[in-house]
């Protein structure tokens, strides 16, 4: 086989400009148990006293995410859907199922009887239906999906496998799109750690030129362009500039793991962005999320930042690995002609993530219509903001943003598919 | 072979000495839980540099050239 025909095709050079394929995920059943049970599950605790049943919810969810998609195919763009992507891989399902059995096995030994009896019939349901059962976990089986939630809860935080994907719809988080390919991202909450698996079962491995070896998820890394000038003062953007963003819970190792994304992922330029619950743990997410770099400043356009600018001046951006450590807002002044504030209130919680907009290119952006004060700088500032209804979806912490992978942009297809017309 | 590196390296130190200039810098860095997992906090941390002259007056003759997007 030609070594072209095996290099990766989904990348991501920046997200500031036109993209042309995200990947998505239409929130299923698999996410109730988090709408009754936000705390553990990393939703928005105040779930608890929303009106609406869990299926309300869902429905109400259902629909925002089909009025996204609608709006993003009218701009041109594919979407890809995880669940049709799988529908492709049952095979590679079948076996990361049984993997997973395996190799929990010999924990189920201090379970009781009838539990572990659930646990398997839940097994063999989710090897009848693969799609539907490896997001489903073990609430694929009847027995076990009528337990009392105190003894499933109890299963999950010792197996942490074989989990209904609740926050899967988050389609960024799992996955990482860079220049020469995708980089599977480990999870920091034990609820999400299959996430990574599936999503490489559904992209395929041939797309991958990487697996972390720490704990980073996608809303941390974000692709954008850089000023770059040539001689006569032409001002010009390039590509391949990686925002990192290093958490709290990046342990020791980050930095010889980034070098090690630096080295594979073709890029050219690196910011190491230090977040803000570093020095101020009260800052990070209720219900256990992990603060992603993603919720509190995202490039929109070339020499654009949208950010809270209170969370940028709790933050400290390196250059490069060891460079000096700056005030992250007088970074964003320095390497950004603009920033466009988004007001404490819309930053973060259930009227927030006014950062996670998604860019769309051309100055024009998809934000929710929740966010007053957020669409309204953008506006001011020249933005064409796409306002549609998101509230529900965004009470599992993130917005458009996390909802949407980017795994092509429209440059990057047109080369793709004249070097698909070359081979034919 | 080996002589030979340490003769350059000793070289190296030498010329350094002889026209470099002993500077201090101080940079934060990040600090670690005790068992690693965690990022708690940063720290000023101060290195000894010796730079070269030469490469400093470098800089400054390019620190000159106008700067394209000031207004």
């Amino acid at each position: 086989m030609a070594k072209s025909e095996v290099q990766p095709i989904y990348r991501c050079e920046t997200e500031v400009r036109k993209p042309s394929i995200f990947l998505s995920h239409e929130p299923g059943l698999e996410t109730l148990i988090a709408v009754e049970n936000s705390d553990h599950w990393g939703f928005d605790p105040s779930l608890k006293k929303d009106p609406r049943s869990p299926e309300l919810w869902l429905e109400d969810g259902i629909r925002e995410h089909k009025e996204m998609v609608s709006v993003l195919r009218g701009k041109g763009i594919e979407i890809l859907y995880l669940r049709s992507l799988l529908e492709g891989k049952k095979h590679e399902i079948k076996r990361y199922i049984l993997n997973e059995f395996y190799r929990i096995r010999n924990k189920l030994a201090p379970l009781d009887r009838s539990v572990k009896k659930a646990i398997d019939a839940s097994v063999t349901a989710m090897m009848d239906s693969l799609v539907s059962g490896v997001l489903l976990g073990l609430e694929s089986g009847r027995r076990f999906r009528e337990m009392k939630y105190s003894k499933k809860r109890e299963v999950y935080c010792l197996l942490e496998t074989l989990m209904p994907q609740t926050s899967i719809y988050f389609t960024q988080d799992p996955v990482i799109s860079t220049p020469n390919g995708l980089v599977k991202a480990q999870m920091a909450m034990p609820i999400r750690r299959q996430e990574p698996d599936i999503m490489q079962i559904a992209l395929g491995k041939k797309n991958y030129i990487h697996e972390l070896g720490s704990t980073t998820e996608g809303g941390d890394i974000t692709m954008c362009s850089s000023l770059s000038y040539a001689a006569g003062g032409d001002v010009r953007y390039v590509g391949g500039t990686m925002l990192f963003g290093v958490s709290a819970q990046s342990g020791k190792g980050i930095e010889e793991e980034i070098m090690r994304i630096l080295k594979k992922s073709g890029v050219n330029r690196l910011f190491v962005f230090y977040m803000p619950n570093i020095s101020d743990s009260s800052l990070s997410y209720a219900g256990g999320n992990v603060m992603h770099l993603d919720t509190i400043m995202m490039p929109i356009a070339d020499g654009v930042l949208l950010a809270n600018v209170n969370m940028l001046k709790k933050s400290r951006v390196s250059e490069g690995i060891g460079g000096k450590l700056v005030n992250g807002y007088h970074w964003a002044r320095k390497n950004f002609e603009r920033v466009i504030s988004v007001p404490d209130r819309e930053q973060q919680g259930t009227y927030g993530w006014g950062s996670n907009v998604l860019p769309l290119g051309n100055m024009e952006v998809l934000s929710s219509t929740h966010l007053r004060y957020t669409n309204k700088n953008l506006r001011e500032a020249g933005f064409d903001v796409i306002a549609i209804n998101a509230a529900t979806l965004t009470s599992g912490f993130g917005s458009f943003h996390c909802m949407t992978a980017y795994l092509m942009w429209m440059q990057q297809q047109n080369l793709y598919s004249r070097a698909l017309k070359r081979q034919k | 072979m080996n002589q030979k590196i340490s003769i350059a390296a000793l070289l190296l130190i030498a010329v350094t000495l002889a026209v470099g200039t002993r500077l201090i810098f101080t940079m934060e860095v990040p600090v670690y839980s005790d068992d690693g997992s965690k990022i708690t906090g940063f720290a000023v941390q101060s290195f000894e540099v010796y730079e070269d002259i030469n490469e400093t007056q470098e800089l400054q003759d390019l620190s000159r050239i106008p700067n394209p997007f000031r207004k």
